[in-house]
């Protein structure tokens, strides 16, 4: 049992269980859960918690100053999001409920409602089924951040809070010209949304709020004494979107946004795999992925190269594919990766691999082996540039400097007149390895579902950041709608 | 630093073992690995409860053939005795909780396998009754 000769090490494979089962987070879920609560018996309310089948359902505030849209969004995103909408007038709509009857008294007496009637209300509504079941959408409240902090001292936060933002001009123009179907409730507007049928047309009616501009002013005014409270309370997972553009762009905006996952405080390794065609630059993103994240850098070829030149057992068993210049077997190849892949630097630090896999059984193979990438980019770039940025290269033989005629071409005529290619730079080359990989480009893909894309006809450090991006934030929720 | 609130929530998760229910839980998990983690820890608290009912049999994933295997280590030549130093350190890394640091025979540097066993047992019962003492 001693620990420098034999290390007590947590099994590297319970790293990729943890993560492919979100651990972290459940236990900051529910340790979360059990202080806002503080049950007598946390056993019993821990179990009740976990017997619940799923958390992840959505949880959205939607925002925003008056007329600037967040009915109507709100409403496209519960339909396709299938949730529950909550907004203040359905709350107080609620003929059943006691606390609404109480509100409604307040409302009455020409009173605020207090904070902890709402509190109540909000808690009681999200407590039914198809809240629990499928989620809500929060429209347009809490309007105070003296509401938000009660909301969340009760536990009840969203998971994304959404705010439309135009100015007050835009607003105040909209309000005036906005008009309500009463016996739908559909909002039309005089110049930008006007009914296409007559009978519509004839009933619509001013809206109750009144479209004046001073009242219009005046609700601006207490939006904007509100607004920056509001934003504290909700700062890390908030989206400002501008309003003032076409209904669909704002909801396409409002989308991408929900499909986010908020930052985790997860302990995460990177192990990355870089797709794309030859001349796509995968190399030189591994390299500065390596650099920079302290990852280690696995190409496939190198490791082969490597296994040759020590004359370890397997690569005796490589040397005569390699000499021939022929694929290496997958079944040597997975287990030489699967080697690499399972020393310590690379469980700890974690790893970007290109080269590959080439093929579907190979990413099946390697996956079973307990190698599962957490990121899969693919880099997309089109036959032209890579013919562009692998045949024009050229070697200085007496310099040994390399050149590129476009990006980088030999100062002088001598310099161009000795200039060799290398003889894997040849379009012909260069074509068979193209094809060689469009071959199986599609079914890999196919395999790797989490697979994000990327525009690899940049600058290197363009694709590097995009890359970036999209390592560091959490991979993008599949929403089953998109249809 | 200390807000009030702060400070209830700390006695809260150490009121109730909080913490160390969840190092529990962790070490089940990463020694089963099971596949529904959710329903897996639904289990296992429902034993804790059951267990807690009874005031015995306390989930925990040694038993008696891992505490015999454990003293089986540390003796290999079958004395039947392990030294003072290799009981501290065994405690220690098997994660006992509050065990006898003066256990008979202590003082001759020898202690019996009974001993051991019997200490082992307690203080693992102890780490895993992860709830408010009644």
């Amino acid at each position: 049992m001693d620990a420098t000769k034999k290390p007590l090490r947590i099994p590297p494979q319970f790293g990729v269980y943890a993560e492919k089962h979100n651990l972290f987070e459940m236990f900051r879920k529910l340790i979360e859960d059990l202080l806002i609560h503080k049950p007598g018996d946390p056993l019993e309310f821990l179990q009740e918690q976990l017997k619940r089948d799923d958390n992840d359902v959505p949880a959205i505030i939607i925002h925003g100053p008056t007329a600037s849209g967040k009915t109507t969004i709100s409403k496209m995103v519960c339909s396709s999001l299938r949730t529950a909408y909550i907004s203040a007038d359905n709350l107080l709509a609620d003929d059943v409920s006691a606390t609404a009857a109480e509100a409604k008294k307040h409302l009455q007496n020409n009173q605020p409602i207090p904070t902890d009637l709402w509190v109540k209300m909000i808690q009681a509504r999200l407590q039914l089924y198809d809240c629990v079941k499928k989620g809500w959408v929060l429209d347009g409240f809490p309007e105070t951040r003296e509401q938000a902090l009660a909301l969340q001292a009760v536990g009840i936060t969203a998971k994304h809070y959404v705010v439309l933002e135009a100015p007050d001009t835009v607003l105040i123009e909209r309000q005036m010209g906005k008009r309500i179907d009463p016996q739908t409730k559909e909002i039309y507007h005089t110049t930008f949304d006007f009914p296409t049928n007559p009978d519509v047309e004839s009933r619509l009616v001013e809206p109750p709020e009144g479209c004046s501009e001073t009242s219009t002013g005046e609700r601006l005014m207490k939006w904007h004494r509100f607004s920056k409270g509001l934003e504290r309370c909700y700062e890390k997972y908030s989206k400002f979107v501008n309003a003032d553009q076409p209904k669909a762009d704002i909801f396409a905006q409002v989308l991408t946004f929900l499909k986010s996952k908020p930052r985790s405080l997860a302990p995460h390794t990177p192990r990355v795999i870089l797709l794309g065609p030859t001349g796509s630059g995968k190399g030189v993103q591994a390299a500065l992925l390596a650099s920079k994240y302290n990852l280690v850098n696995v190409s496939s070829g190198q490791l082969v190269k490597e296994a040759v030149a020590n004359e370890s057992k397997m690569g005796e068993a490589m040397k005569p594919y390699v000499e021939r210049g022929m694929l290496v077997p997958d079944n040597q190849m997975v287990k030489l990766l699967d080697e690499r892949l399972s020393q310590v630097d690379c469980t700890s630090r974690g790893w970007v691999l290109r080269g590959f896999p080439r093929t579907r059984e190979q990413a099946e193979n390697l996956s079973s082996c307990g190698h599962e990438a957490n990121r899969v980019f693919f880099l997309d770039v089109p036959n032209d540039s890579v013919y562009e940025r692998l045949t024009l290269r050229s070697l200085d033989v007496v310099t040994g400097q390399r050149y590129h005629s476009l990006y980088n071409p030999p100062r002088t005529v001598e310099i161009k007149d000795r200039g060799l290619q290398q003889p894997k730079d040849a379009e012909e080359e260069v074509r068979q390895r193209l094809s060689a990989f469009y071959a199986y480009a599609e079914e890999i893909a196919d395999f790797c579902e989490d697979a994000q894309h990327v525009n690899a006809d940049q600058d290197p450090h363009t694709v590097f950041e995009c890359i970036e991006s999209m390592l560091v934030n959490p991979t993008p929720k599949k929403l089953d709608l998109d249809e | 630093m200390d807000v009030p609130r702060a400070s209830e929530s700390k006695d809260y998760l150490q009121q109730h073992k909080i913490m160390e229910l969840f190092d529990n839980l962790t070490a089940q998990l990463v020694f089963n690995r099971p596949d529904n983690p959710k329903e897996f820890m639904a289990n296992y608290i429902q034993t804790l409860k059951e267990s807690r009912t009874a005031n015995m049999n306390f989930p925990c994933i040694f038993d008696e053939t891992n505490i015999g295997s454990v003293f089986g280590m540390l003796d290999p030549t079958k004395k039947g005795f392990i030294t003072f130093a290799q009981y501290k350190e065994a405690m220690v890394t098997m994660g006992c909780v509050g065990y006898d640091t003066s256990p008979p025979g202590a003082e001759q540097d020898c202690i019996s396998q009974d001993t051991f066993t019997r200490e082992v047992k307690d203080s693992l019962s102890r780490a895993s009754a992860t709830f408010q003492p009644q």
